[in-house]
């Protein structure tokens, strides 16, 4: 390497970890819209009714737990209509969000269209909006501070009790969600291992590393930045520590946003124009960002599995699921068997093998073997949609993208407000957004900026239960930050590519987590 | 509907019967905040404290019942003692009616006391009369003889009374001396014509006083006898009434004949009548009933009350000034599952039900009905129902026992409204306003049906329903018809909700007081009735009596209004707008010109009067007194309402009250359009009292003016008088002159517009005013009455934008028509763009022959009113086809048909090319772009464009913009059989073949190398697509209120319909050639 001098090395050679991606199961079911279910000619009436059916039980058992003992015996009521007058009872249905500032197809297609469009509201929430609580027989609107407190979005399914009022209204002094779904992944057996010898797991545990955003084509570019990542990811930069760590980087994982949109944009500027002859045949589209990213994702490959997912900003079907990017699209890239186009959302499960690791590694590798067992994890990745479409919902604060990001693991559900607000195909008989299990790692990309939260079960009554990791993935172009999760230990670290003022090969890490449940390393 | 979602709406329906209980104020809320977050336990104890809370307030309130079930009844009557109690109540309605104890007429009014009471008030001895000159030579001594002879020739008791009086005809002046005139009271008011042909056809022969064979004309003959009342115990429509204790009778409850509470007896003389001034203004408690049925029709067929049922009744009832009605409910033929807020009563049997509705209706009593066709629709099949059920009980809906209630043909014509055919089913004492009849009269529309007067007024679109979804959904499940019941409850409110919107109520109150006709004559009928009754009110009090004229329904016509030739163009300059502010009733009062003013050449010679002293000679060459001679009553009636008028405006401004607000605002308009009436009641040859002389001295003093303002303006803001420019006037149409000052600046012309008006107004007698009120700037003056510009009234602001006589309402065009004409305007008078008109046109045009035009944007729609017409129309056409497809779909009698014209064979006629829309998407149907661009667009465009673009205009339509066209491949029909499909690069439109190509891939290999950015552009557009599919979808749920039942709207007046089933073809397609991307190799 001509570079030699100038690269530190590790005293002993490197090797990069692995981890394998296994077959998902039932509960971790693909985003693929197959043949069968492509056509647009149902309605969406049929999302909602599945979505209540799939939860209802759910939902069901841990309203009864909660609310069954009660002195006043509220009654259950099967149907929102079945509600008996002055009765305490509890009813499941689906939320609907009344909010006159929704946007609305209506008012966009009567307004004058030689006025500018107003720009698109950061928040929908006002004073006059109101929550109707439905299912297939009808819907009662829910009043009381409970319901507020609750914060809720169209399409969550939840449990209420409470008591019609004479005004029609169900006044309600307690809800219930679904909860947190199982985790299906094996628990890993001695779940204090993460506890002791910190130094030691810390060196040689499996990672996956998440970013979002890389806004190739955008006018502000963060090519530089992008260049310093790939030299990082692939172990050609940093610090023996930094090299060490990045080659503990199992895979990489692309949340959205990697093209941007800004590009296209001229062919709306077109439209004021008339159309010339033959004009409209040209395509407006420059292939250079796209050959750029290519270029990139070629460089990665060559290093550790890539999974791409499509976001707001790609090239892509804007109606969620998005499906995978054609291969074919990233040229060299797509020849590689570890490079993966993914829909978004996408579950993934990456197992990480007790003989991955156990490669020799300083001459600890008896040791390993004990601290190291096989382990699979499930993780959830999106591009952030479903959750910066939640946050028009609520009043920030309370709610933060993070905190919204934790309720939707709670609802069981990724992606509520679809397709009220947010846009997404017209199943027919399911509801692949449901969570049948909770996820392990819960990645959502295209964020403002980075945060991360630990959930556990609430019914853990004070035992440490098993947690969901989540992690808000910032741009990496606005920010130059890089998300490592370990797989082992749920812990979080930032990888900063600092946007000034940084000599190559400079990352900086810095400690991670807005809550102070994510360790932070040294 | 949008926004406000179905059963938000239910809720905002819920009358607040209590207040909400303020759980956050409670402490023991406070604590049940923690609650689902803290143990088992401390939830327990606050729910406790929650539930016993909401249990107090139920056992505090008492248990409401679900959609005011338990206040249908009208509140207690409080005893009464006729000795004691005077008895105080808004009266509704005036009718006369037999009293069949002693089969004479007795008046009877309907009204409602102040604590909510209803009350029914005979009034007897009131006996009509009419008036006769008195012949030289007959004396008092001759009356009782006179009265004899005309009893005998009658054969019957009819006159009762003959008096001598001193009166004087309203007709002409003919000095100032009082003449004697006979009195006549007669028996009855059926009588009163037998007396009155008499005199009319010559045969009353006494002595030779009333020389037989020739026609002795009568005065004040002819005028209803319950107006006659109202005009002699001066009360006027929907005013309070005092009958003071002492004074009436009460009928006890077994005589009565009515469902009202209090009936009683009254002589006619024995009562106030409290002029709706000041605090009495106010309303009763008022209950309002809005209703609306459904029925079950079968495919095909519009209802016919022989075969098909009446399945639901939904009903809304709410009290004047109160903002949500206090019962909702619902009767449903067979189950229907509970509806929150709302009462439902089901019924196995369609003749029960109507029968429990008519029990409804008597025991809410409603004193007012509307609903949305009820007068030519619902209450026409009710009845006809009730006939075919033989419920003979049913038909008795209205406030007098055993009175039948039956619906009649009327026909109505009025030169204001033109004519209509409607159906009437008179409620007794029961007021009716039919909200549709009301827009039909007050607002110009391009279409009346509720879900458009809907969107228009209220800003929502309203599911539609298509009566043969309605048999299935009756014919389904308690949940399904719980459905329709949500949809038909809605109905039943929209009606309210339109009425307090447009303040129809409160405004046709307004107007029954002003005038001082009954409520129930404002819908069904014309404009002079109400002039007449304001005549009648001031003539007598004068001392006039009014002439009987026999309608002859001359066609003689008069000059109209002048208008000034327009100088067509494009104004970028500001340009004054003067106004005669109220001009007709200005010059009336002005120049003194009446019905009692009215001088024949010869009066003036008799009288040997002094012309433009004693009397004027109108442009017309006709003869008015004035005022030195006589203050005419027309004058003078205008005087009192532009007085009033002025005052109402004033305590407008300083009432804050919000109810008191709408009854003056309603007031001011009521004066407002009845001083404007008075001139075209003395113009209505069919009318009851024409005057041309009057009417045609107005429109030539109007003239007179117009011109004359033309001629002073010019002369005086001139370059002669030291001005910088030349004044110009551009236009002038009947009151207005548009004037182009010169100056660019806005203030500048406003000042000088300001300066102008009074320099003008100076010129001209009292109380005629030239106002100065606006400025348009830019102004697009295209021709008579087409004009159209940007409003401003201060300098700094505009106003609006102002369009007049320009197509937006014709309901014949398409909608792309006024959607592009209302853009072109508003780039070119906002925007001060003409470019950008221009070229939005080009695009649109463009668009067009694209096929990218949305396909609602180009629907026509047409009533299907009657089955065959004698010339062939596109939309009879086309039902007759649609018929032959698919029977069960096609429209039916009555049904509004969509059509598109697509393109036909060569000369084949526009009614041989129309087809349904969705038949059109689905397969594909070539538009016929070259009908919309020559017959739609070209007239309406060509018209704004050529006063800017001049010859250029032309270009619009062709040009290089209209070379590209794109023609549908249509799926079915001629040759589509043999036609072979080929795809075609997506580069190049190169057929794709075996040898070029990938199998089903997306390009031709000469194209590969810019497949990316081929993919990009098709994804994007994919990606459009999908949003519009899902953002259409999405709000057609909103609008139907529910998520978890599918839309099944079919409302053709709603801007999505249509672009819904396109989104929906329009995406699968995008994805389909997504997907050949995917086999490519790239």
């Amino acid at each position: 390497m001509a570079t030699f001098d100038s690269i530190p090395t590790p005293s002993c050679p490197l090797v990069r970890s692995t981890s394998t991606v296994v077959p998902p199961t039932e509960t971790t079911p693909s985003f693929l819209i197959d043949p069968k279910n492509k056509s647009y000619k149902h309605q969406y009436a049929n999302i909602y009714f599945t979505r209540l059916t799939m939860l209802r039980s759910a939902v069901e058992e841990r309203a009864r737990a909660r609310w069954d003992g009660l002195q006043s015996e509220p009654l259950h009521v099967a149907r929102v209509l079945d509600i008996v007058k002055s009765q305490l009872c509890w009813v499941i249905g689906t939320v609907y969000m009344d909010m006159p500032l929704k946007p609305n197809v209506l008012e966009d297609i009567g307004r004058d269209h030689s006025i500018p469009a107003p720009p698109p509201r950061e928040k929908f929430y006002c004073d006059e909006d109101s929550v109707m609580l439905e299912d297939e027989s009808g819907r009662i609107k829910l009043v009381g501070n409970r319901v507020s407190e609750e914060r809720l979005v169209t399409g969550v399914i939840v449990a209420a009790l409470g008591m019609e009022t004479p005004t029609g209204d169900f006044e309600v002094v307690d809800m219930c969600t679904a909860g947190l779904a199982i985790f299906a992944e094996e628990e890993i057996l001695g779940s204090d291992a993460m506890d002791v010898d910190v130094d030691f797991s810390s060196t040689r545990d499996e990672y996956v590393a998440v970013i979002s955003g890389l806004s190739i084509g955008s006018p502000s570019p963060a090519d530089a930045q992008i260049q310093m990542l790939v030299e990082y990811l692939a172990g050609e930069a940093g610090g023996p520590e930094d090299q060490q760590l990045a080659s503990q980087i199992t895979r990489l994982i692309i949340a959205g946003n990697s093209l941007s949109l800004e590009e296209y944009n001229e062919e709306g500027e077109d439209e004021k124009r008339p159309r010339k002859f033959g004009a409209s045949t040209q395509a407006n589209f420059s292939p250079h960002p796209n050959l750029a990213l290519s270029a990139h994702l070629h460089d990665l490959i060559s290093a550790l599995p890539v999974h791409i997912l499509p976001g707001e900003d790609d090239p892509s079907g804007i109606i969620l699921p998005q499906q995978p990017f054609p291969r074919a699209m990233f040229g060299k890239a797509a020849t590689f068997e570890s490079f993966y186009c993914e829909s978004n959302p996408a579950w993934l499960r990456v197992r990480c093998d007790e003989t991955e690791s156990s490669i020799p590694n300083e001459g600890r590798t008896s040791s390993s073997k004990s601290n190291h067992p096989p382990v699979t994890r499930s993780l959830l990745v999106t591009s952030g949609q479903p959750v910066l479409d939640m946050y028009k919902y609520l009043p920030t604060p309370p709610s933060s993208l993070v905190s919204i990001a934790a309720s939707t693991l709670r609802w069981r559900h990724v992606a509520p407000t679809a397709p009220d607000t947010l846009w997404c195909h017209p199943y027919r008989d399911r509801d692949p957004f449901v969570l049948r299990q909770t996820p392990d790692i819960y990645l959502v990309g295209g964020m403002p900026e980075f945060g991360t939260r630990l959930v556990g079960s609430e019914d853990g009554s004070g035992r440490a239960g098993r947690c969901c990791r989540i992690v808000l993935v910032p741009s990496f172009s606005q920010t130059g930050i890089l998300v490592l999760v370990n797989l082992r230990t749920l812990e979080v670290q930032c990888v900063d590519f600092g946007v000034e003022g940084l000599s190559a090969g400079g990352g900086e890490q810095r400690p991670s987590g807005d809550d102070g449940d994510a360790m932070a390393e040294s | 509907m949008v926004g406000p979602t179905n059963s938000t709406r239910q809720n905002q329906l819920t009358a607040r019967t209590r207040t909400k209980p303020n759980v956050s104020s409670e402490p023991a809320a406070k604590r049940r905040k923690l609650g689902p977050t803290n143990s088992q336990k401390t939830q327990d104890s606050s729910f406790a404290d929650v539930l016993e809370q909401l249990s107090q307030d139920r056992a505090h309130d008492g248990v409401a019942a679900e959609g005011g079930a338990d206040s249908w009844a009208r509140p207690n009557l409080p005893s009464i003692n006729e000795k004691r109690n005077s008895i105080i109540f808004q009266q509704i309605d005036v009718d006369e009616a037999t009293d069949y104890s002693n089969g004479s007429i007795v008046l009877r009014l309907f009204g409602v006391t102040e604590d909510g009471n209803s009350v029914l008030a005979y009034v007897t001895g009131f006996l009509p009369y009419f008036y006769v000159a008195v012949p030289r030579g007959f004396d008092e001594s001759d009356i009782d003889a006179f009265a004899d002879q005309l009893n005998k020739q009658a054969q019957g008791n009819f006159v009762r009374q003959i008096e001598i009086v001193k009166r004087r005809s309203l007709w002409g002046y003919r000095g100032d001396d009082w003449v004697l005139f006979m009195k006549l009271t007669i028996s009855e008011p059926r009588n009163l014509p037998k007396i009155r042909g008499l005199f009319e056809r010559g045969e009353c022969g006494f002595r030779d006083l009333f020389p037989t064979g020739q026609p002795c004309s009568t005065f004040e003959s002819n005028i209803a006898y319950t107006l006659r009342f109202m005009i002699d115990t001066k009360v006027v429509g929907m005013n309070w009434i005092e009958i003071p204790a002492g004074q009436y009778k009460l009928v006890s409850e077994k005589d009565k004949k009515s469902t009202c509470q209090i009936e009683l007896k009254v002589r006619w003389d024995a009562f106030i009548s409290h002029p709706p001034e000041e605090n009495w203004q106010k309303f009763a408690p008022l209950r309002i009933l809005s209703f609306d049925i459904e029925c079950a029709g079968r495919k095909g067929i519009f209802p016919e009350a022989q075969v098909d049922p009446v399945i639901q009744i939904a009903n809304m009832v709410t009290r004047q000034g109160e903002t949500k009605p206090f019962i909702r409910n619902i009767f449903t033929l067979n189950t229907c599952s509970h509806i929150v807020g709302s009462q439902v009563m089901s019924f196995d049997d369609e003749a029960e039900m109507l029968q429990a509705w008519r029990d409804f209706i008597e025991e809410v009593d409603p004193d007012l009905v509307i609903g949305y066709n009820i007068a030519n629709f619902d209450f026409p099949y009710l009845m006809d129902r009730a006939k075919h059920l033989k419920a003979n009980k049913f038909p008795f809906l209205g406030r007098m026992k055993g009175s039948k209630t039956q619906t009649k043909e009327t026909h109505f014509s009025s030169k204001a409204y033109g004519q209509r055919d409607s159906k009437d089913t008179e409620l007794e004492g029961r007021l009716q306003l039919d909200v549709l009849q009301f827009m039909q009269r007050e607002h110009k529309l391009r279409s009346y049906t509720l879900n458009s007067v809907c969107a228009q007024f209220l800003g929502e679109q309203k599911e539609d329903v298509h009566h043969s979804v309605i048999t299935e959904l009756q014919n389904g499940t308690p949940e399904s018809r719980r459905r329709l019941a949500v949809y038909c409850l809605k109905d039943a409110y929209l009606p309210q909700r339109l009425m307090d919107k447009l303040m129809c109520f409160v405004n046709y109150t307004e107007m029954a007081r002003v005038t001082g006709v009954p409520f129930n004559y404002l819908l069904s009928r014309g404009q002079s009735i109400k002039v007449l009754s304001q005549l009648f009110r001031k003539a007598n009090e004068e001392g006039y009596v009014i002439p009987v004229l026999k309608g002859e329904g001359s066609d003689e016509q008069y000059e109209g209004a002048t208008v000034i030739e327009p100088k067509k163009g494009y104004y970028d300059t500001p340009i004054a707008t003067l106004d005669f502010s109220s001009l007709y009733p200005s010059i009336m009062m002005a120049h003194n010109l009446c019905y009692t003013t009215l001088l024949e050449k010869s009066t003036i010679d008799r009288l040997q009067l002094a012309k433009d002293v004693d009397y004027i000679q109108t442009p017309n060459n006709d003869f008015f007194a004035t005022t030195a001679k006589r203050k005419g009553l027309l004058p003078t009636v205008l005087e009192d309402l532009i007085s009033a008028r002025k005052r109402a405006k004033a305590d407008l401004k300083k009432e804050t009250d919000p109810s008191k607000r709408a009854v003056l605002d309603g007031r001011q308009l009521a004066l407002k359009i009845s001083a404007n009436s008075v001139y075209g009641f003395t113009g209505a040859t069919i009318g009851k009292l024409p005057c041309l002389p009057i009417s045609s001295s107005v429109t030539a003093y109007g003239r007179q003016m117009i011109e004359k303002t033309k001629q002073e303006v010019e002369a005086e803001f001139s370059i002669n008088n030291g001005h910088a420019h030349n004044a110009e006037v551009i236009y002038g149409d009947t009151d207005s002159v548009m004037v182009k000052f010169g100056p660019a600046e806005l203030e500048k012309v406003m000042a000088l517009g300001a300066e102008a008006a009074d320099f003008v107004t100076a010129k001209f007698i009292r109380p005629i005013k030239l106002e100065f009120e606006k400025v348009y700037y830019p102004y697009l003056l295209i021709s008579k009455k087409r004009y159209a510009g940007l409003y401003w009234t201060k300098p700094d602001k505009w106003d609006k934008m102002d369009s007049k006589g320009i197509e937006t309402v014709r309901r014949d065009n398409c909608r792309l028509v006024s959607t592009v004409i209302e853009t072109c305007l508003h780039k070119m008078l906002i925007d001060r763009d003409v470019r950008g008109a221009e070229e939005y046109t080009k695009r649109i045009i463009s668009d067009l022959l694209q096929n990218k035009v949305d396909m609602s944007q180009l629907v026509i729609t047409k009533a299907l009113a009657k089955a065959d017409y004698a010339a062939k129309q596109a939309h009879v056409e086309l039902a007759e086809r649609m018929r032959q497809r698919d029977a069960g779909s096609a429209p039916a009698l009555g049904d509004r048909v969509a059509y598109v014209i697509v393109k036909g064979i060569k000369g084949a006629a526009a009614y041989e090319k129309s087809e349904d829309p969705l038949y059109v998407l689905e397969n594909n149907i070539p538009i016929d772009t070259k009908y919309y661009l020559e017959n739609q667009l070209s007239n309406p465009l060509m018209r704004i464009f050529e006063p800017i673009l001049g010859e250029k205009a032309a270009s619009l339509l062709s040009g290089a913009h209209t070379r590209t066209i794109q023609i549908a491949t249509p799926t079915v029909g001629g040759l589509m059989k043999f036609a072979v499909k080929t795809v075609t690069c997506l580069g190049c439109k190169t057929p794709l073949r075996s040898n070029n190509s990938v199998t089903n891939g997306a390009v031709c290999n000469n194209c590969r190398p810019k497949m990316g950015e081929l993919y990009q552009k098709q994804i994007t557009s994919a990606s459009q697509l999908q949003v519009r599919f899902s953002r259409l979808w999405t709000q057609c749920q909103r609008c139907q209120g529910s998520l978890h039942q599918d839309v099944l709207c079919s409302s053709k007046d709603c801007p999505i319909f249509y672009m819904r089933k396109k989104a929906q073809k329009d995406v699968e397609d995008a994805n389909s050639v997504l997907e050949r991307f995917d086999a490519d190799l790239w």
